[in-house]
């Protein structure tokens, strides 16, 4: 095997390329084909365009050009700070950014400054986050502005402010529209400030949790104030504002501003509505900002951005991961985990302990009416540093070469590798794990340490995935005296309840067959059936489409039959080769996009461990 | 060395993971998680949670560490939550209320009729201009 060309969705020769997987700091120069793996190495000097999870920061002091750090898709990098590491001083794209910090020179934290440090520190001048599509979470916002210049789908939830001279305003009135299309979720009065400058105006977007000062300055246009964002009069007076419609909450609040005198805050088109977050969204509290079919923020018309809601997340029906899912249908099935899998309060988990086993995990199924609904995208923000636990979410064997280690004097041929060991290459050790790029021809290593290797890195695009299985419709049914198959997976949709190992299976609530000698019982009906959806040996075998973890799901059919890349993997959404032009080897300005429109629907995460 | 106790739980000392990142834990019967900034004890947001006769830390970092009774296991969140985008012409008029079971199985009589009518279906149109599949039907 060789090593596959490194393929990125986003391609700008003018920027840097890292990759926290499989780039190299030592090996790489920072284009795409052999990119860096840290912010650090990367510098100062040129945008950049990442995939991976980042622990380490870069600040640029202040010194902003319009400079961008920009992750190759939303989803594809996570920057988590760990209340240690900043990226103060970028403009950002496509980034997921937790747990920022602050710089102890009194600003930092996420956002920038406008055009040179001559204007850091002036409110003016506060560029924000600067970009899209853009999560911030549980982060301070540099000089506490919330939106900025040319902020668009960008979600902030619970942050805060870098200093205690710059609680959070809502947008700067220096650029129009502030915010626009956004999401902004959980900040409380003690954390709040007006504008940080001018009369800003906000667009299309949601606030929830989030308690408002109604003697600002800003211009709220077509926007969403949820039942439980409290409204103040300054940060201390809250007024009380009563309702069961948006228009008596409005004129209640209105009444209240009233009574207390003038203000240059403006509500165009705006909702108030008597929804709270959690009436709104799916669960805003575990990051899961898109909106419950039923929210008021879900509008019939489309807006300006040619989009029917408010927010930066589209509407979306949740799938709960619950600790004891029995008798819920539409569920994660933990009784389906098989390996390093666990649900532990409320989260899908890898035991660390149990990781090298790799591991399974299945959801229920999902029934739909295909005439109603389909199913577009799938929401789930990325976790965790998969490669720092050398795992990925993946049922592929070929992330990296395991089977043919290279042994010291072997000659190398040329690809990336990863260092099982230690070994000496060129005159320099380098450490276990350490990716290598060898570039030259008939070169050998080393090995410092006995029984060191080089494993070669097949397939250095893995994605993190979950995975998609689809039925139209029942093919077959069993009763209580047929036999099930081990790992088949069955639907009760009788009109009784019915029992599989002592656990109650509700009606519409689906289950995995632990083995083949157990059967199932019903109680109110000996000759009630339940549907076959997934067991080999009575209907024919679905394949698992991989989708991508957080964004728009798609498979691509020819004649109704699944399209594999030259790998025999699906193209899907989860397949980077479906999301890359055929000038780079990819397929997506040929394919043909499929959604989820199937009556039966199935989930599941798949854990492959690729340590030593 | 980092300790933590969880008194009502256990009685004993057990060590804490050392890639904690609390400094010095202490925890109460409150279940509070406490840290100490060198001259008191302040609560933490972050909570033990006992779940099922379980005792979970959650730390600031998102992972879980899950007491054994001998030992700390270390949970790394892969998923917090997951929803499913709907398309854009989901049916509004009847606020969807999903999961929902719909079409069901449809049975043909192949050996009284040999003209089999299909039942009407409607292709929509998904979000992004795509084009979706038809239906699929199968035979019992």
């Amino acid at each position: 095997m060789a090593t596959r060309a490194r393929r990125w969705r986003t391609i700008n020769s003018t920027c840097n390329y890292v990759d926290g997987d499989f780039g190299s700091d030592t090996f790489g120069n920072g284009s795409a084909s052999t990119p860096y793996r840290t912010f650090a190495k990367a510098g100062t000097s040129k945008s950049i365009i990442c995939r991976g999870h980042f622990s380490g920061g870069l600040n640029r002091n202040g010194y902003s050009a319009g400079l961008f750090i920009q992750g190759d898709y939303f989803g594809a990098a996570v920057f988590d700070g760990n209340f240690s590491q900043t990226l103060y001083g970028w403009r950002l794209a496509n980034m997921i950014v937790k747990n920022d910090f602050v710089l102890p020179l009194g600003y930092g934290g996420v956002g920038c400054p406008h055009n040179n440090s001559n204007t850091v520190g002036n409110a003016q001048y506060v560029y924000g986050v600067a970009g899209s599509r853009v999560l911030i979470h549980n982060s301070p916002l540099y000089m506490g502005c919330v939106g900025g210049w040319s902020c668009k789908w960008n979600i902030y939830s619970k942050v805060y402010p870098a200093i205690a001279g710059y609680k959070v305003g809502i947008g700067n009135g220096n650029y129009t529209p502030s915010l626009e299309q956004s999401t902004v979720y959980g900040i409380p009065i003690e954390n709040r400030r007006t504008a940080i400058y001018g009369s800003p105006k906000i667009l299309h977007t949601l606030f929830a949790k989030v308690d408002m000062i109604a003697n600002d300055t800003t211009k709220f246009e077509d926007c969403l104030f949820a039942a439980d964002c409290d409204w103040y009069w300054g940060t201390t007076q809250k007024l009380t504002v009563t309702g069961e419609t948006s228009e008596e909450r409005q004129a209640s609040l209105l009444a209240a501003i009233a009574a207390k005198g003038t203000t240059s805050v403006t509500f165009t088109n705006c909702i108030f509505s008597p929804q709270t977050s959690d009436e709104l969204m799916n669960d805003p509290e575990h990051l899961d900002f898109t909106l419950r079919p039923d929210s008021d923020a879900i509008r019939p018309l489309l807006n300006a951005n040619g989009v029917n809601y408010i927010g930066a997340m589209p509407p979306a029906v949740r799938l709960p991961i619950l600790d004891d899912s029995t008798g819920v249908a539409g569920t994660w099935d933990e009784r389906s985990i098989d390996g390093c899998f666990e649900v532990v309060n409320g989260n899908i988990c890898l035991n660390y302990a149990e990781i090298a086993n790799g591991g399974k995990i299945m959801s229920k199924i999902v029934q739909i009416n295909p005439q109603q609904v389909q199913y577009n995208g799938i929401w789930s923000v990325p976790m965790l540093p998969y490669q720092q636990n050398d795992v990925h979410l993946t049922s592929l064997d070929t992330l990296l070469d395991k089977n043919n280690p290279i042994a010291e004097g072997v000659v190398i041929p040329t690809g990336w590798y990863r260092v099982h060991g230690r070994v000496v290459y060129n005159g320099t050790t380098y450490n276990d794990k350490t990716i290598i790029y060898v570039t030259a021809a008939n070169t050998t290593f080393t090995a410092a340490d006995e029984g060191s290797t080089l494993l070669q890195v097949v397939e250095p695009n893995q994605l993190d995935c979950v995975y998609c299985r689809c039925r139209a419709t029942v093919y077959a049914r069993v009763g209580v005296a047929d036999d099930l198959q081990t790992g088949g997976v069955y639907l009760n949709d009788g009109e009784y309840p019915i029992t599989y190992r002592n656990r109650t299976i509700a009606v519409g609530e689906s289950f995995v067959a632990m083995n083949a000698s157990d059967k199932f019982t019903c109680a109110d009906d000996s000759s009630q059936t339940i549907a076959v959806m997934f067991d080999d040996t009575r209907v024919p075998s679905a394949e698992w489409i991989p989708a991508q973890l957080f964004g728009e799901y798609f498979v691509s059919k020819a004649s109704g039959t699944i399209e594999h890349d030259q790998f025999g993997v699906p193209i899907s959404s989860g397949n980077y080769l479906a999301n890359v032009p055929s000038s780079n080897g990819g397929f997506s300005d040929r394919l043909k996009k499929n959604i989820i429109n199937q009556q039966y629907v199935q989930f599941a995460l798949f854990a492959k461990y690729y340590g030593d | 060395m980092l300790y933590a106790t969880v008194a009502g739980v256990f009685d004993s000392v057990s060590a804490m993971p050392a890639n904690a990142n609390y400094g010095v834990c202490y925890c109460t019967a409150d279940y509070g998680l406490y840290t100490y900034n060198g001259t008191e004890w302040v609560l933490d947001s972050y909570l033990y949670e006992p779940i099922g006769g379980e005792v979970i830390l959650a730390t600031r970092q998102g992972c879980y560490y899950r007491y054994d009774s001998s030992d700390w296991q270390k949970m790394i969140p892969v998923m917090e939550s997951m929803a499913l985008g709907l398309s854009d012409n989901f049916n509004f008029a009847d606020n969807v209320v999903l999961p929902s079971i719909s079409l069901g199985t449809y049975h043909f009589d192949f050996s009284s009729d040999t003209s089999i009518v299909m039942p009407s279906m409607s292709l929509q149109k998904g979000m992004g201009g795509s084009k979706t599949d038809v239906i699929g039907f199968g035979m019992e």
